[in-house]
């Protein structure tokens, strides 16, 4: 059984959206979201950097990867200094610069004496790449400190070494 | 011509549809960096940490190791704990790269077969993360062929 439509004012009733309070709603869905919107990306910076190429350029499969291979050093771009890091229990224990024959220890971590290290090297040697070689078990906090140290001294760029410690193991 | 009694309405339409795109534009953006760039993530401060200039490049993977070491990608909705995880999640990637560059190297008329790898790695490890777990992604990265690696800190403005 059909039911009429009742249409209170005549079938020629004109149907009208309420624009304004969609636009208003739109509005403040657009404030909101302009008041949200933080990238994290803006906070954020590069670090450039080196990895060692390893002396299989490429391995076959994902199975022969050796994430603890030793890079073949021919393959190395010049590395002139290395920052040694140790460390045990997450914190820096020990640092020791490498140059050539000299070495230099740094006790206790302490990253202004390294800077002060680094950039009398930097001075006598100019343009130079340096190899971070840390200790598995140091925190990435610190590694990217000292990091942040041979960059702040303008070494042309910094490299990593695999974990002494876990290429022993 | 109208009288001078009639009512004339503006057009909030074509405003409606204008605002409802920015709605849409904002919303997609923050999913974007939502899905990419991991809040929980506390990444260390570096003061010679540069501003991030690969913004609109498409050809980009974020690789994320949280405070255990384990890496996180877009996509996978739980965290990669082993090694062979790893190494199936980047050569996939790299297949990927390698698959696109051969066609862009096609259509420009070079042999498919040289077409570099031009994929960047961004890698967000976590400040408490081990050097060993964020240092076993970067060797696998450069062994499977994804050499341009670029680590991410927080910028600490000097002074």
């Amino acid at each position: 059984m059909r039911r009429k439509r009742k249409h209170s004012q005549g079938d020629n009733a004109k149907v009208e959206i309420p624009i304004p309070a969609m636009l208003d709603m739109t509005f403040q869905f657009l404030s909101f979201f302009i008041l949200t919107f933080n990238p994290p990306s803006v906070a954020e910076g590069q670090m450039d950097m080196f990895m060692p190429a390893a002396g299989q350029a490429k391995a076959k499969t994902a199975e022969q990867v050796d994430p603890f291979a030793l890079s073949n050093p021919e393959n190395e771009p010049g590395v002139d200094i290395t920052v040694a890091i140790e460390s045990r229990l997450g914190v820096i224990d020990k640092l020791t610069v490498k140059e050539k024959e000299n070495s230099t220890v740094i006790a206790e971590g302490n990253l202004k004496e390294l800077k002060s290290v680094l950039a009398t090297i930097r001075n006598e040697v100019g343009p130079a790449n340096v190899k971070i070689e840390a200790d598995g078990a140091l925190k990435y906090e610190y590694l990217i400190a000292v990091m942040d140290v041979c960059l702040g001294v303008k070494f042309q760029s910094v490299g990593f070494s695999p974990p002494p410690d876990l290429i022993r193991r | 011509m109208a009288g001078g009694n009639a009512h004339e309405e503006p057009d909030l339409v074509p405003l409606l549809d204008l605002v409802l795109q920015l709605v849409m534009f904002f919303m997609m953006c923050a999913n974007f960096v939502m899905e990419q760039v991991d809040q929980t993530i506390k990444l260390p401060v570096a003061q010679s940490a540069k501003p991030s200039t690969t913004g609109t490049d498409s050809d980009i993977v974020f690789l994320t190791i949280n405070n255990k070491g384990e890496m996180l990608a877009v996509g996978r909705n739980h965290p990669l704990t082993n090694d062979d995880e790893v190494a199936v999640y980047l050569q996939g990637v790299y297949d990927d790269a390698k698959r696109r560059a051969g066609e862009a190297a096609r259509k420009a008329g070079a042999d498919p077969a040289q077409a570099p790898v031009e994929t960047l790695v961004i890698i967000r490890a976590d400040r408490a993360a081990e050097y060993s777990s964020v240092y076993r992604v970067m060797r696998k990265c450069s062994d499977i062929g994804l050499r341009k690696i670029q680590l991410r800190a927080t910028v600490q403005l000097r002074g």
